[in-house]
This record gives structure tokens, C-alpha cells and sequence, in this order.
């Protein structure tokens, strides 16, 4: 993909106005309060020398894949069969939308209470996050497959299971993706929540440990980490959300 | 084997006021079997509306219709559909497309395979069948439709204005080829068009509707010898009658208004 120079410029404009304002404020503030980007580089520089970069990182983003993983194989099924059976959703829909606005976080006491502390309150404040949005997705996607292709499917005398299977399952699968990466943003916010209230490792923990030492500098390093990966992760899926679009004929 | 017989079929759909419109207003029709009839009129109609209760997909509101004296009360494959955007899958290949029919009629492997293939050539699209329809051209989409219903050999084929977004060259070819492939297997087809040109070249039989009465304002018997020359004056004749049908003929003399000439209306299929 062959990118102008004057893209890359205008795209960079935003980071580069960031970095420099802040390296402006920190001038006039100590390096406890808000160390400048130098600082923080350096910061990140030590933290991938001893290992913690990559120990705290390869945690998160492991209990991530769990708990998104867990949410998605919950969610899918879940959706497709309200989105199939409009008795179904009128059964659950008021216990959705009372359950939706709940926080994860709120969950965390619970959720200590319930597993301890560890790897299992973090990732299911996780599952709890993608859960929804990839529930509501699934069922919208499934209430708008178009009706000719339903049409088509009874006109030829298809069952219920393959009519679910090869007609609504893809109809709906691309609109399905996007509450995937809906999904994945919302989650990823909630991991590092998760891990500051009750983890002893990953990011969530690394910034929570800095700030017990004052350490400013790896605290804004830790946040830095965690906005990268979770911009990484977005393009990937969104990649793959391009691809899938390819192949499925749409624009 | 096929004889499709309309006694009173009206539908009622609400306007965007609340107020009723009867679209389909106490139809009378009898299809005979192996018949190629054209259901012409304009847009809004009622057209798709009638399409739609012969296939099963919706039910009249009064009035019955009837298969072989059976009544229609859903969606059967011996009756196939190729509605008017094609209801291909755009994440199935032309051959997935086909393949689709035979697996929801039970039929897989080798013998879905050759079956397939055979639809496919049949509508001369062998050489497109791992193509997706986002790939292929309008025209060729189509064909791949008419594949599909083919496949599952029904007795009737109900089509929805299915060249109306093709160009002339291409919607010309398509004409002759369902016209021969309904006469080699003795369909009875029900061929919705808005194109008056279209419906005198391939009907045996010209069905025309008003755009608000919800009736049935002529039904004209064709008998052109076929393939049938789009030039020959026997041809044009018919043509002129059927623009005269819907008052679009401005010579002074012969310009009755549509509807305005029940006496002469001509029941094809009536003794
Ligand atoms: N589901 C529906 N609800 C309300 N009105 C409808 C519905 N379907 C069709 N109509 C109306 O019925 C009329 C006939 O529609 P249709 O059969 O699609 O016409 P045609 O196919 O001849 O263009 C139109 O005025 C259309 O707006
Ligand atoms: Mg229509």
C-alpha cells in the first residue's frame, strides 16, 4: 500500500502537536508530576531491557484472548438464536437491557469474591465487556438478513438448520464482524481495569505497581503501551474485516 | 400437471396514511399448463404483488389460487422464483449458488456436482462457475439465478421483471434462451415485465394490468410463429394493439382509454 508523503505528514500531525505540547508542560513541572517524553522513552527503553515490557504485555494480552475468546463463543450462539426467534428475544431482551448498563467494573468485587485474585476476575471482566456488544450485533446482524434471501431458501425447500447455517450465518456475517471489533475496543479498555483492581501482573498491574513507587515515568510508559497494542489490535481486526468484505462481494 | 387457476385474488395493503388499497383486486386468471405468459403493466401495479401469492410467499387477502386444484399456501420447489435483484449469495460462487438448490433438496456430492455443472451450461456460464456475482455482469448474474431455479427442475417458473436492468443486446439473447429452455422442458412460466416490447415477443400470452385499478384490463392470445421476428409487421400489429390497451396511442381514432374496452377484451385460454 503506497502512502503519499503528505498523508503520512497529515496523519502525524496529531502526535507530533501531543508530544510537543507535552514536552512544554513538563518543563514547568518536576519529573514526579510529569515527566517529559525523553523521560518516558527512556522509561520504556528500561522496562523492555529488564523484561517487564514484554512479561506484563504477553499477560494481558493472554487473558484478552481468553476472556474476548469466552465472550465470543457465549455471545455468537446466543445472538443468532434471538435473532432467529423473535419469541426468544421478547423472552430475554428486558433482562439484556437491565444487565447491559451494569458496568464490568461494578462486577469486580463479585468477580474477586467469586475466583479470587489472579487471571480469572481479570478475564471475565473481559468476557463481560465483549459479551454485549457482540451479542447486539449478532441479533441485529440476524434481524436484517435480507428477506430474499430467506425467500429463496424457502422457495427451495431448505430446513431451519441449513437455512440458519449457510444462509443467515453468512448473511449476517459481516455486520456480525463489526460488533467483533466493537467488541475488541470495549474489552481492551476493561482488561487494564480489570488488572489494576486485582491482578499482580500485566499492564493494568504494572501502572498500578509505578504509581506505589512514584514512579510517573513508567506509569505514562505503561498507558503508552496499552493505547499501542490496543491500536494494534483494532487494525488488525480491522484488517481482517476488510478481507472478509472481499470475499463476501461487498465494497 | 401445472394448470394454475386465480379466482377473486384481491390483496390489501395499508397506504403510507393508514387508509386501505386493494394492490390485487378480485383477479380472475387461469394459466394453462406449458404456458408462457407475460403479466405486463406498469410500475406499482401489483405485479411482484401477484408473483408473490403464486409462489406462496404471501397469502390473498380473498379469493383463492390454485395448483392442480391444490391450494397454494406456501413457498414450493416445483415452483421456482427469480426474483427481481436475483437473491444470489454475493459470499457463494456461481457454482456455490447452484450447489445451494440441490443441498436444500437433499441432493450432494458427485451427483450435485455434475447437476450443477450441467445448470450451469445449460445458461452458457461453465467458464464463470468459481466466479462471485460481485465478478460477474448483470446479465450474467441472471443466468446464474435462472441456474439455480432450473436446477431443481420445477414445473413453473416465476420470474420479476428479470432483464429489466440489463442493456438491450444482452436482455434480446436472454429472452431467446429462457423462451427455448421453457419449451425444451415444457415449464409454465409467469413472466412479470414492465416492457411491452418484451412481453409481445415472448408471451403466447399478454396479461396487462392498469397501474391503479388492481385489475386485469386485457389479455391478449398471441400466435406469432417463433422464434418470432421483432420487425415483421404481424409482430408490430400486436405490439400497436397492446399499446393501444394502455391508451398510449395517439392517432385520433384508436385511443381508448385502458380499461375503457371490455367488450372486445379477448379471454385467451376460455373456450
Ligand atoms: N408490503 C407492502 N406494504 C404496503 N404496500 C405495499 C407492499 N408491497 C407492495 N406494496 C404496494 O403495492 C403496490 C404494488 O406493488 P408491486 O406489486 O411491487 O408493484 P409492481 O411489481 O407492479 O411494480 C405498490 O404501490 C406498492 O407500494
Ligand atoms: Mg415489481
Amino acid at each position: 500500500m503506497a502512502m503519499s508523503m503528505r498523508r503520512v505528514l497529515l496523519a502525524s500531525t496529531g502526535v507530533v502537536a501531543f508530544i510537543a505540547g507535552w514536552w512544554l508542560l513538563s518543563l514547568r513541572y518536576d519529573a514526579e508530576q510529569l515527566p517529559g517524553p525523553g523521560a518516558v522513552a527512556e522509561a520504556l527503553r528500561e522496562m523492555a531491557a529488564n523484561g517487564k515490557l514484554w512479561r506484563n504485555s504477553g499477560i494481558s494480552l493472554l487473558r484478552f484472548a481468553g476472556g474476548y475468546a469466552l465472550a465470543v463463543m457465549l455471545a455468537l450462539p446466543l445472538g443468532l438464536l434471538l435473532g432467529w426467534s423473535r419469541r426468544s428475544l421478547v423472552a430475554a431482551d428486558p433482562l439484556i437491557q437491565l444487565l447491559r448498563p451494569i458496568s464490568p467494573i461494578a462486577w469486580f468485587p463479585l468477580a474477586v469474591l467469586w475466583f479470587g485474585i489472579g487471571n480469572a476476575p481479570a478475564i471475565f471482566i473481559i468476557t463481560l465487556a465483549a459479551f454485549f456488544p457482540v451479542l447486539l450485533a449478532t441479533v441485529s446482524a440476524v434481524r436484517s438478513v435480507p428477506v430474499s434471501y430467506l425467500r429463496i431458501a424457502a422457495n427451495l425447500g431448505a430446513s431451519r438448520l441449513l437455512t440458519a447455517r449457510a444462509v443467515v450465518l453468512p448473511a449476517a456475517f459481516p455486520t456480525i464482524v463489526v460488533g467483533l471489533r466493537i467488541a475488541l475496543g470495549t474489552a481492551w479498555i476493561h482488561l487494564v481495569a480489570g488488572e489494576m483492581l486485582g491482578a499482580q501482573s500485566g499492564l493494568g498491574f504494572l501502572i498500578v505497581d509505578s504509581r506505589n513507587f512514584l514512579r510517573t515515568d513508567l506509569i505514562i510508559a505503561g498507558m503508552l503501551v496499552i493505547g499501542i497494542l490496543g491500536l494494534v489490535l483494532d487494525r488488525l481486526i480491522g484488517m481482517g474485516e476488510r478481507r472478509l468484505r472481499a470475499a463476501w462481494g461487498q465494497a | 400437471m401445472s394448470a394454475i387457476v386465480l379466482s377473486g385474488v384481491t390483496r390489501i395493503y395499508p397506504r403510507p396514511d393508514g387508509s386501505r388499497r386493494a394492490v390485487l383486486s378480485g383477479i380472475d386468471l387461469a394459466i394453462g399448463e406449458g404456458e408462457f405468459l407475460c403479466l405486463l403493466g406498469p410500475s406499482g401495479c401489483g405485479k411482484s404483488t401477484l408473483l408473490h401469492l403464486l409462489a406462496g410467499f404471501d397469502r390473498p387477502d380473498a379469493g383463492s389460487i390454485t395448483i392442480d386444484a391444490l391450494e397454494v399456501s406456501r413457498p414450493d420447489p416445483r415452483r421456482q422464483v427469480i426474483p427481481q435483484d436475483y437473491g444470489l449469495f454475493p459470499w457463494r460462487s456461481a457454482l456455490g449458488n447452484v450447489l445451494f438448490a440441490l443441498e436444500a433438496r437433499g441432493v450432494r456430492g458427485a451427483l450435485a456436482a455434475e447437476r450443477a455443472h450441467a445448470a450451469l451450461a445449460l445458461v452458457g456460464l461453465s467458464a464463470s462457475a468459481q466466479q462471485h456475482p460481485h465478478q460477474l455482469s448483470g446479465g450474467q448474474r441472471q443466468r446464474v439465478a435462472l441456474a439455480r431455479a432450473l436446477v431443481v427442475e420445477p414445473e413453473v417458473l416465476l420470474m420479476d421483471e428479470p432483464f429489466g436492468a440489463l442493456d438491450a443486446f444482452t436482455r434480446y439473447r436472454l429472452q431467446d434462451e429462457v423462451r427455448r429452455i421453457a419449451e425444451d422442458r415444457r415449464m409454465t412460466v409467469v413472466f412479470v415485465t414492465h416492457d411491452i416490447d418484451e412481453a409481445v415477443y415472448l408471451g403466447d400470452r399478454v396479461v396487462m394490468m392498469s397501474a391503479d385499478s388492481g385489475r386485469i384490463i386485457r389479455d391478449l392470445a398471441i400466435r406469432l410463429p417463433r422464434p418470432c421476428d421483432r420487425t415483421g409487421s404481424a409482430y408490430l400489429a400486436i405490439r400497436r394493439e397492446v399499446f393501444a390497451a394502455f391508451a398510449l396511442v395517439h392517432d385520433g381514432q384508436d385511443s381508448p382509454r385502458a380499461g375503457g374496452r371490455a367488450d372486445q377484451v379477448r379471454r385467451a385460454g376460455e373456450p
